[in-house]
């Protein structure tokens, strides 16, 4: 490849990266949702851009998924304060926002971050042939994988009750009905998944993002309505000059991450959170820092490897919206294509490491100067006026369903990742093939 | 050991049989699934059922308005003398004093049995990340205290003890331990969430749990080919391989810890103690067990997975596939060098010289030189008793 051509890719990868932070002030907002939104308007003037090596708009979107990786998460974590009326647990990077310590949190992920950043620069280039056996091996089995981390989720939702009522009947009742609550979510979410896969109402011109009303609803307007009903106050935030960690910090919270994107990149439908779940079983990573490196390879392994796999000669495996719109208009060929793809990572990466710290700064000011209900107010309506752009009144009823669903794990204190059933469930039954049988007694069919 | 370790290990035994794995591949079968279930469900009836059928007897709720250690301490203590006494169990029920939806107040006790004493400590308030918790921004809604008792206290006892913990236990989150105090031969034996472990852990329950899964398969073969020969076929009697043998399998995992299970009920209610090389947190020990069943696991698909074709370099050149045995033995050879052998050799050394040349940074070992005894810190010694510990996910079982 000319060098002349390799300096416009990093050139357009970092006007992605740029497109990206702006992108990500919005919290909620999905890496998909924006790819989406910008393939929508590159189609609509695709004569000024059809003189291009399709490499400059590959480029561009590599960046935008890196950029966006990095930074998207960091205005939800200083703009959605935790308010513990809602919640049985809060999570690490909630807690360091009350101990005015988000900056340090965000550090902490950004690190995570660029682990995975590294080990995608430097394993991902020897690991094809591995990652192409793998590929092979695993996919006659892949309905029974996704069965088992069903199950596997069910069977781990646990008793959230202290332990103190006066009877057993009392306090297996305490107990049971977080249980029973989380199955009911479960339950919801896999019948809307269901029904999304196989009878949606959204207009066939919008198909391409017909999950985005469900993936708003679910996780992102619940969040910025418990944010307007959050009575608690954000502290100032102190941006300190270093981090605490150790190396086993970093070691095991960037494996547990590195290994939860790699079982999601070749697990369809399995996102983030419940393939963090598992490893985070499966390595025992303990401890605020440890899980908050880990969320930060986790996301990064999975928006980003995963995209890389797609260009890995012999693997060339498309899953996630990034690699769907890529494919539109480029098809992967050679490893001169991968390696300069993987290389653009590694500096968009690199320089998005650094972006993040800055970014985190200007959170910090933000939430400072502005009151975080407005920002979370100003978020949803931006979010929904999207939904109703994208996807019409049929997405907006749809986002509506799926939001009273997305607030049930916050008014019954079970787990969100029940809510990743409208996936799992779906996916496992056609995969299962009995998809269509089920949809059908159902009446979606 | 974690839960997703049983799981995998249930898995694993599934994968072993060859039925079960062409049932997978050739029917779409759950079978492999199943497996992963049964290996988990001692842990969930014990967790998600058991633990509220046992009864208590003494139930210690420190008053968060007056914090003291004494009612702690004599409780516990009142508990061990009244078991030599009267020559039955008592129980012991700690709950744990929530604040928040994030601040737990813990404290701790600490049978010195070499003493003859019950030490109670009121501990500093901890997040739920078992963090410790401080600094400005405590929530405001958080409950004061009004006055102060004692914050550490000494209650001593008549009987002798057999306290194989020589832990300090943390009542930290969640739901708080309990403990039962047993006379074993002219001693008072301390055993730790007496619940777990016992009949839902016993090889008893294996074997039902194989029933259930050979009538299910049985029926399910019945009803498919609508001839009741096909009720005992090589289908239903795999199921119950995989059934009793995925449930047994969590079973011996256990043992490694200290524990033990109760092994010989419904005629012993006795809980053996485990080897004790390994407890539930260890992240070794999760590793390496959850690395070996994946790995049994995938050399179960490599081998039955035709269409994969994988052949490993040992074996390239030779006639016959993996039903030749020749073929499945070198094959195996370079399997478990390769792809087993070298990656634990390579993390436990690393482990190893991580831990010579940076030891345990960030979780302190604390010696106690008062009493001569070594305190682990609260995750671990909480990770090994495993009720305390059920992390943000579902935590350790």
């Amino acid at each position: 490849m000319e060098p002349m051509m390799i300096l416009a890719c990093l050139g357009m990868s970092l006007a992605g990266a740029v497109i990206a932070a702006a992108a990500s002030l919005i919290p909620g907002l999905h890496i998909y949702n924006v790819i989406a939104i910008t393939m929508t308007i590159l189609f609509a003037v695709e004569h000024f851009f059809s003189g291009l090596d399709p490499m400059l708009m590959t480029s561009f979107l590599i960046g935008l998924v890196v950029g966006f990786s990095f930074l998207f998460t960091i205005t939800s974590q200083y703009f959605q304060p935790c308010d513990d009326s809602y919640r049985y647990v809060m999570l690490p990077h909630e807690k360091f926002l009350f101990e005015g310590r988000a900056h340090e949190a965000v550090v902490l992920g950004s690190i995570g971050s660029l682990v995975a950043i590294f080990a995608i620069g430097v394993i991902f280039p020897f690991f094809g042939q591995y990652a192409a056996v793998i590929r092979g091996l695993v996919r006659p089995h892949l309905y029974w994988i996704i069965g088992a981390v069903i199950v596997f989720l069910l069977m781990t939702e646990w008793p959230k009750d202290p332990g103190t009522g006066p009877t057993p009947l009392k306090r297996m009742l305490d107990g049971w009905g977080s249980i029973l609550m989380g199955y009911f979510c479960f339950g919801m979410a896999g019948l809307l998944g269901i029904f999304i896969f196989h009878r949606t109402i959204i207009p066939v011109e919008s198909s391409f993002q017909s999950l985005m009303p469900v993936f708003v609803g679910l996780f992102a307007i619940p969040s910025q309505l418990l944010t307007l009903l959050a009575t608690v106050g954000v502290p100032r935030q102190h941006v300190a000059k270093s981090v605490e960690l150790t190396g086993e910090d970093v070691i095991r919270g960037g494996a547990s991450g590195i290994l939860a994107g790699m079982v999601s990149a070749f697990t369809p439908s399995l996102t983030p959170g419940p393939a963090m779940l598992l490893s985070g079983h499966a390595t025992v990573t303990g401890g605020d820092r440890q899980f908050i490196i880990g969320g930060g390879s986790g996301r990064v392994m999975y928006y980003v490897g995963t995209l890389l796999f797609f260009f890995m000669p012999g693997v060339f495996l498309r899953r996630g919206g990034a690699a769907i719109n890529i494919s539109l208009f480029f098809t992967p060929e050679t490893w001169a294509q991968f390696l300069t793809i993987a290389g653009l990572i590694v500096l968009v990466g690199a320089i998005a490491f650094v972006g993040s710290l800055g970014y985190s700064r200007l959170a910090t000011a933000i939430v400072a100067r502005v009151p975080y209900k407005w920002l979370s107010l100003g978020g949803m309506a931006i979010m929904i006026a999207l939904v109703g752009w994208v996807t019409s009144w049929q997405g907006l009823v749809i986002m509506l369903v799926s939001t009273c669903i997305g607030m049930i794990p916050n008014l019954w204190h079970t787990r969100r990742i029940n809510l990743l059933a409208v996936l799992l469930v779906p996916m496992f039954l056609n995969m299962w093939g009995h998809g269509a049988d089920v949809a059908r007694w159902l009446g979606f069919l | 050991m974690k839960g997703i370790g049983h799981f995998l290990t249930g898995i694993a035994v599934a994968s072993c049989f060859p039925e079960a794995m062409r049932m997978t591949l050739e029917d779409n079968s759950l079978i492999l699934l199943m497996g992963g279930a049964f290996g988990l469900l001692p842990d969930t009836l014990d967790f998600r059922v058991g633990r509220y059928l046992w009864p208590k007897q003494h139930v210690v709720t420190p008053d968060l308005k007056r914090l003291d250690a004494r009612p702690v301490a004599e409780t516990v203590a009142r508990a061990i003398d009244e078991a030599a006494e009267t020559g039955k169990p008592t129980l012991v029920k700690l709950n744990t004093l929530k604040m928040s939806a994030n601040y737990h107040r813990t404290y701790s006790i600490f049978v010195d049995q070499e003493r003859k004493v019950v030490r109670a400590r009121i501990g500093p308030l901890k997040t739920m990340g078992q963090v410790m918790g401080g600094g400005g921004h405590l929530p405001r809604s958080l409950p004061q205290e009004h006055e102060r008792g004692e914050l550490q206290w000494e209650s001593p006892y008549k009987a002798n003890m057999v306290n194989l913990y020589h832990a300090e236990t943390s009542v930290g989150i969640f739901s708080g331990p309990d403990f039962a105090f047993v006379p074993d031969r002219g001693k008072v034996r301390m055993d730790f969430i007496p619940w777990h472990r016992t009949w839902a852990h016993s090889p008893f329950v294996g074997l039902l749990c194989g029933l259930l899964a050979f009538l299910v398969y049985g029926l399910m073969g019945w009803s498919g080919t609508g001839d009741p020969s096909a009720f005992v076929s090589t289908t239903s009697l795999t199921a119950f391989g995989v059934g009793t043998l995925a449930f047994w399998g969590h079973t011996f995992v256990d043992q490694f810890g200290v524990l033990g299970s109760v092994l010989f009920w419904p005629f012993s209610n006795r809980r053996s103690g485990g080897f004790g090389w390994t407890h539930a947190a260890s992240v070794l020990g999760n590793i390496t067990l959850n690395y070996c069943c994946m790995a049994i696991v995938f050399w179960n698909l490599i081998v039955y997975t035709a269409e994969a074709n994988i052949i490993l370099p040992w074996a390239r050149g030779m006639d016959g596939g993996y039903s030749d045995l020749k073929f499945y033995l070198i094959s195996l050879a370079n399997y478990l060098t390769y792809y087993v052998a070298v990656p634990l050799v390579i993390l436990h050394v690393g482990a190893r010289l991580y831990r010579r040349f940076f030891p345990y940074r960030g979780h302190p070992r604390i010696k106690d030189e008062e009493y001569g005894t070594t305190r682990r810190s609260d995750s671990e010694s909480e990770g090994e008793d495993e009720a305390g510990s059920e992390a943000l996910d579902g935590g350790s079982m």
